[in-house]
């Protein structure tokens, strides 16, 4: 279109001639707008009764299950009235999914770019998992229940707004290790496709090539945008005839699939790392060898999966700065030993206690508990009103104990 | 005149060629009502863009250019202590909508215990004159339409007011002023999330701005004039909103919206008074010419608000293809709860123009003509504070 080429304020000026001719014309020809606003994010009343402290739970649609590998899944939601979903790139969602009478939390990250009438969220099924069986089986018009988005995982929103007013570019090396692709993936497609002048590399590591997750979407959006977009798979155990890189993605495989991008050198660069643990750990090091300031990389936390594994009580008992806490969940009392620098709910999901949490990071108030002896040391800033620190919560999530104490789910 | 003929030659054609022509000719009579040259000038712009263009309802943002200058003082004067003391007044009156107002009250619009508007607000039998009967769960449908209406009206208009406090807040000279119009700039932001949260979590319904209000909205926006903004929104847009409020206030039995009201007038009544305030002196010093085009303008607007502010958003929901535009223009007009709503409105509006000085003998025929100088009689603003309003509509519930 010519209007692309025009300088932003005449291309705008256009538009808007177009919109009012547009307005003008259908209304002679006897169409006029809605006379009601369509909103974007309607909220359903129920199945919030179940779900304690979470007024905001809301419904969606399953359009479809879409098969990523022998064990990801996307399931593809919908507004029930087909609103956009807006979330910001990277965020992600918590499923509220009924499991034998009680409801279980988990989040999963969009991995579609957001602002469109559909919600791809993109899960690896556990083996003996609870609730991603279950997820998997929907079926194309069945509900399910969400709360979000949540997360800051995202590119914020300041310096895409001063790379596009700026001679500065948004420059973004994003590193995926497995399932982590999701929230990086929505990064990559939601950047390129507002951003004119963004380039992109992105490193994707997994096993064997039939685990790479998104193979689809990713390969597309390199081709859409090949000067923009470099995508570089990384195999442990590759197939014949494989020409990309190899080998599990430690620090020395980073660093040398990092050396290999032009990317990675610019001075602009953000790197963006989501992944297992171990493999984060790794790329972390790798980028700190080769000088990147922290300020540059952002991790995405997944403080709390599905089933902790920061503390074990077994662990914890026999460790010398552990503490003893107590968590009372209806008529039963938990007992258990936290390690130094474990959150009470790390220590208590690992006990056994039926504690809900959602967002992990402090940002929901669902995993909230009462104090009822001993001190809690909460992270700040953290979504706490005066009024229910005053009544002694705190969050579970980012609650750490000073020393014994007891709490008590709501 | 021009509507009468236009009545007739409409007759022949079809319900929704009729709806068309309808509309275009109200905006057209709109503008030609407009004595004053310079009025029409300043207001046919807005025209275009709100009536014809109808930018409010393209679907995506508007945007609407401003040209004002904002006054920067470096010696921090202390210049006019009744601001002050309204700044102070206000900083005190701030309120934590997420505490204040109790949430979780479930609202049922349908439930007759707690009506949002009484079955009075809408005169059934004149709609059925108009050949629509409406069952008892229909009507209690349409009350929660025009209840929702309206509260989608005064978001819409609060989100006008945010913008135009902020520009107020940098136009104004007096200092004080610009410290007050800091705390107006957080109320109107505060009025928009509790409105907008009523709406989407309890009513469920958001209607498209009235093409109307978006003429009077962009009309002050887009005006370089500190004093017409102020003219405009602190006085003809806060008056409205008052108007509606109190309306509200005293008709709805739902507790959630009943008290979320009357927050939002002890704001409110702040803002105009700060309007009065500010505006007193300075048309004491504007000459001839200058005054008489803001005593034609704020007669203009006033009219505007009378004459147009006709709920056809709800029309077109319920009633297109059923009934004319125009027999709908007439059941509005004339149906009690509307009626009210003027009284209300203008009970406020026409004391404080007179207090500032814009309702002066040249112009005092034309208030009498349309029947609003019956209302010269009240108090202005700088004399009623929030809870003297509340008193005063409380006592009239």
């Amino acid at each position: 279109m010519v209007v692309e080429h025009l300088p932003r304020a005449w291309s705008e000026a256009l538009r808007q001639l177009e919109r009012d001719v547009t307005s003008v014309g259908r209304r002679a020809l006897g169409h006029r707008p809605s006379p009601l606003v369509k909103r974007a994010q309607p909220q359903q009343p129920p199945a919030r009764a179940a779900i304690r402290g979470r007024e905001d739970a809301r419904e969606l649609v399953v359009a479809r299950v879409v098969r990523e590998t022998t064990d990801a899944f996307t399931l593809v939601l919908r507004a029930p009235d087909d609103a956009p979903f807006a979330f910001l790139a990277g965020q992600f969602y918590t499923l509220l999914t009924p499991v034998d009478g009680e409801v279980v939390p988990r989040n999963y990250s969009a991995s579609n770019a957001p602002g469109s009438a559909e919600l791809h969220l993109t899960i690896k099924a556990k083996t003996g998992g609870r609730v991603s069986p279950l997820l998997a089986r929907l079926a194309p018009g069945e509900r399910v229940s969400v709360l979000g988005p949540f997360g800051a995982f995202t590119v914020a929103p300041r310096a895409a707004a001063a790379a596009a007013t700026s001679v500065r570019r948004l420059v973004l090396v994003l590193v995926a290790g497995g399932s982590g692709i999701t929230p990086l993936a929505s990064i990559a497609a939601a950047t390129l496709a507002s951003d004119p002048l963004a380039e992109i590399a992105l490193v994707v590591a997994n096993r064997r090539h039939e685990d790479i997750i998104l193979a689809g979407p990713l390969a597309a959006l390199a081709s859409a945008h090949p000067e923009r977009c470099t995508l570089v798979h990384v195999l442990e155990e590759p197939p014949a005839a494989w020409t990309g890189e190899v080998g599990r993605l430690d620090r020395h495989t980073a660093a040398r699939a990092l050396a290999a991008l032009s990317l990675a050198a610019h001075p602009d660069a953000a790197f963006f790392v989501c992944g297992p643990d171990a493999m984060r750990d790794e790329v972390l090091a790798a980028l700190a060898a080769r000088g990147v300031a922290e300020r540059a990389i952002r991790i995405e936390r997944f403080a709390i999966g599905p089933r902790p594994q920061v503390t074990t009580s077994l662990a914890a008992f026999a460790s010398p700065g552990a503490r003893p806490l107590a968590i009372r969940v209806k008529d039963r009392t938990h007992r258990t030993m936290v390690l130094p620098g474990a959150t009470v709910l790390e220590a208590g999901l690992a006990a056994g206690a039926a504690m809900p949490f959602s967002c992990g990071v402090g940002g929901c108030g669902a995993c909230r508990v009462k104090v009822t002896s001993g001190e809690v040391d909460v992270e700040e800033p953290n979504c706490l009103s005066d009024a229910e620190r005053a009544a002694g919560y705190v969050l579970a999530c980012v609650g750490r104990p000073c020393g014994p104490c007891s709490v008590e789910v709501p | 005149m021009f509507g009468k003929k236009n009545e007739k030659l409409t007759a022949l054609l079809p319900l929704r060629m009729r709806n068309q022509l309808d509309g275009f000719f109200e905006a057209v009579q709109v503008l030609m009502e407009i004595r004053d040259p310079r009025v029409l000038a300043s207001l046919a712009p807005s025209g275009l863009r709100g009536l014809v263009l109808q930018r409010g309802k393209q679907g995506v943002p508007t945007k609407t250019p401003a040209h004002h200058s904002a006054h920067f003082d470096w010696t921090y004067p202390a210049d006019n202590p009744e601001m002050r003391a309204l700044y102070t007044r206000a900083k005190t009156g701030q309120w934590n909508s997420d505490t204040t107002l109790a949430w979780d009250t479930s609202v049922d619009p349908f439930d007759p215990a707690t009506p949002l508007l009484p079955d009075g607000f809408l005169d059934f039998d004149a709609l059925e004159g108009h050949g629509i009967k409406l069952d008892a769960k229909e009507r209690q449908r349409l009350i929660h339409s025009v209840a929702s209406w309206m509260l989608s009206q005064f978001l819409h208009g609060e989100q006008g007011a945010l913008f135009a406090a902020a520009q107020v807040t940098e136009a104004v000279q007096f200092f004080d002023g610009k410290l007050y119009g800091a705390t107006q700039v957080m109320d109107e932001g505060r009025h928009v999330e509790v409105f907008h949260r009523y709406l989407d979590t309890k009513l469920e319904k958001l209607y498209q701005v009235n093409d109307n209000l978006f003429v009077i909205i962009d009309a002050l926006m887009a005006d370089s004039r500190w004093d017409m903004k102020f003219l405009g929104m602190q006085i003809m847009v806060e008056g409205l909103a008052l108007g509606a409020f109190g309306t509200l206030y005293k008709q709805t039995k739902e507790p959630l919206l009943k008290n979320l009201l009357k927050y939002v007038i002890q704001d409110e009544a702040r803002h105009v008074h700060y309007g009065v305030l500010a505006l007193k002196q300075h048309m004491k010093q504007l000459g001839g010419s200058e005054l008489r085009e803001r005593e034609d303008w704020s007669f203009e607007v006033a009219l505007l608000m009378r004459n147009r502010f006709l709920a056809y958003e709800v029309y077109e929901e319920w009633f297109e293809g059923i009934l004319p535009r125009d027999k709908w223009r007439e059941f509005v007009t004339h149906t009690p709860g509307m009626h009210q709503f003027r009284q209300t409105m203008f009970s406020r509006l026409v004391p404080n123009l007179r207090e500032i000085g814009l309702i002066t003998p040249r112009i005092l025929p034309r208030y009498e003509k349309v029947g609003l100088l019956q209302y010269m009689g009240g108090l202005a603003a700088d004399r009623l504070d929030g809870d003297g309003l509340l008193a005063e509509l409380d006592r009239a519930a």
